[in-house]
């Protein structure tokens, strides 16, 4: 029989010469009750690095001028409102509209881009888009530098934020190295760097890793 | 004041702090390592690194989805594992949490404290289904399973209750 205190709480018992075992207060298993929550609801937050990140960075691309204005000015033709479209590895559309796109005079294969948006539809459909305040694209590296305001954004609740991004177009690699902000809807990532190999299917934050996960009932929708 | 009424609520925030987040797709692994922190309500799991194996599910039921997008299945936690509730602590040098078999086990230099009273052992076998709880002094196979080897014997220091005049 178990020895229980005034207080009705279980105490430790031994018992059996052969095999030393011991019943512990039921605290415990209040204890797998937080467990049972805790670990399943990681996944979610976790997800939010996979699902979003990686899809937005596209293997080899095709991209053609759709439409744009076309203005002459010291530095040459700048296009105005430029509107970009192509297929991805995957044959999967995609848009970039830029308020401005300018070749470098010095070097006419980077382009200068200014406001730019790039929205694509995901594998299960959901829509995604990424904006920042600048890109500067290298047809020869396939190579885009995006600086300020960099967000990206889902159709499914989750977003992401950060100043900074490097992306390998033709390796399908991206690289922060500005600290990057992610929320879902049920929880937050942020990190100091981040990094994402598409064809390895890895992410890695680095760097004050902190991942809230909210508790059940308080799910902020997306 | 029941230890039962401690414990955070498992309603409460999860909050998870590490030095860095790798998550491996084709593995379905999650690595965080460095200082890892997992806290909720007053429940608090610390860890040099915790792996977390998962298996994601797409939109069409398939398997390989995101981590999230499914269920986690083994937790494994190493070095300095520490794992404490109000009034409870434990502590080994591996955890580990296996959701499918419903097993917590520790291993290695494990430390169960209840208030005053302190289980010494090398490994614990927590059955989350009965909630009992076997320690033994089997040596740590690094993996969570059993071996007949056996280190030095299970010890228990049981405090007794002071008797009020």
């Amino acid at each position: 029989m178990a020895a229980t205190d005034l207080e009705g709480r279980r105490h430790w018992r031994i018992e059996g010469p052969q095999r030393q075992r011991a019943r512990v207060s039921p605290a415990y298993t209040r204890f797998v009750l937080v467990m049972k929550l805790l670990l399943p609801t990681l996944a979610v937050v976790l997800a939010v690095a996979l699902l979003a990140w990686p899809s937005l960075v596209p293997r080899d691309r095709t991209i053609v001028i759709e439409q744009a204005d076309i203005e002459v000015g010291d530095e040459g033709l700048t296009m105005v409102n430029a509107r970009f479209v192509g297929l991805d590895s995957e044959q999967r559309p995609f848009t970039v509209t830029a308020s401005s796109a300018s070749r470098n005079p010095d070097d006419p294969q980077i382009i200068k881009l200014a406001s730019l948006q790039a929205d694509t539809t995901m594998e299960d459909g959901a829509w995604m888009s990424l904006s920042a305040d600048n890109g500067l694209f290298r047809q020869k590296k396939k190579w885009l530098d995006l600086t300020g305001n960099i967000e990206i954004f889902s159709d499914t609740g989750y977003q992401f934020h950060s100043e900074t991004a490097e992306i390998d177009l033709a390796n399908g690699r991206a690289w922060s190295k500005t600290p990057v902000q992610g929320h879902g809807p049920s929880g937050e990532i942020q990190s100091d760097r981040l990094f994402i190999d598409r064809d390895a299917n890895i992410a890695r934050f680095d760097g004050n890793v902190h991942v809230l996960i909210y508790g059940k009932g308080n799910d902020k929708g997306g | 004041q029941s230890q039962m009424s401690g414990i955070g609520s498992s309603d409460a925030p999860i909050d998870i702090t590490s030095d860095t987040l790798e998550v491996q797709q084709d593995k379905q692994l999650a690595i965080f390592t460095g200082n890892v922190r997992a806290t909720q309500g007053d429940m608090l799991l610390n860890s040099s690194r915790l792996d977390v194996y998962y298996v994601g599910k797409n939109s069409d039921g398939t398997t390989g989805g995101g981590l999230g997008s499914g269920d986690v299945k083994r937790l494994e936690a190493y070095g300095d594992v520490f794992l404490s509730t109000t009034g409870e602590t434990a502590q080994g040098d591996l955890g580990i949490y296996d959701l499918e078999k419903r097993v917590f086990i520790l291993e290695g230099n494990v430390v169960l404290n209840q208030g005053d009273n302190v289980l010494r052992g090398q490994r614990m076998v927590w059955n989350l289904d009965t909630d009992r709880i076997v320690v033994d002094a089997a040596k740590s196979t690094g993996r969570g399973e059993a071996t007949t080897e056996k280190q030095e014997r299970v010890k228990v220091r049981i405090q007794p209750k002071k008797k009020t005049q």
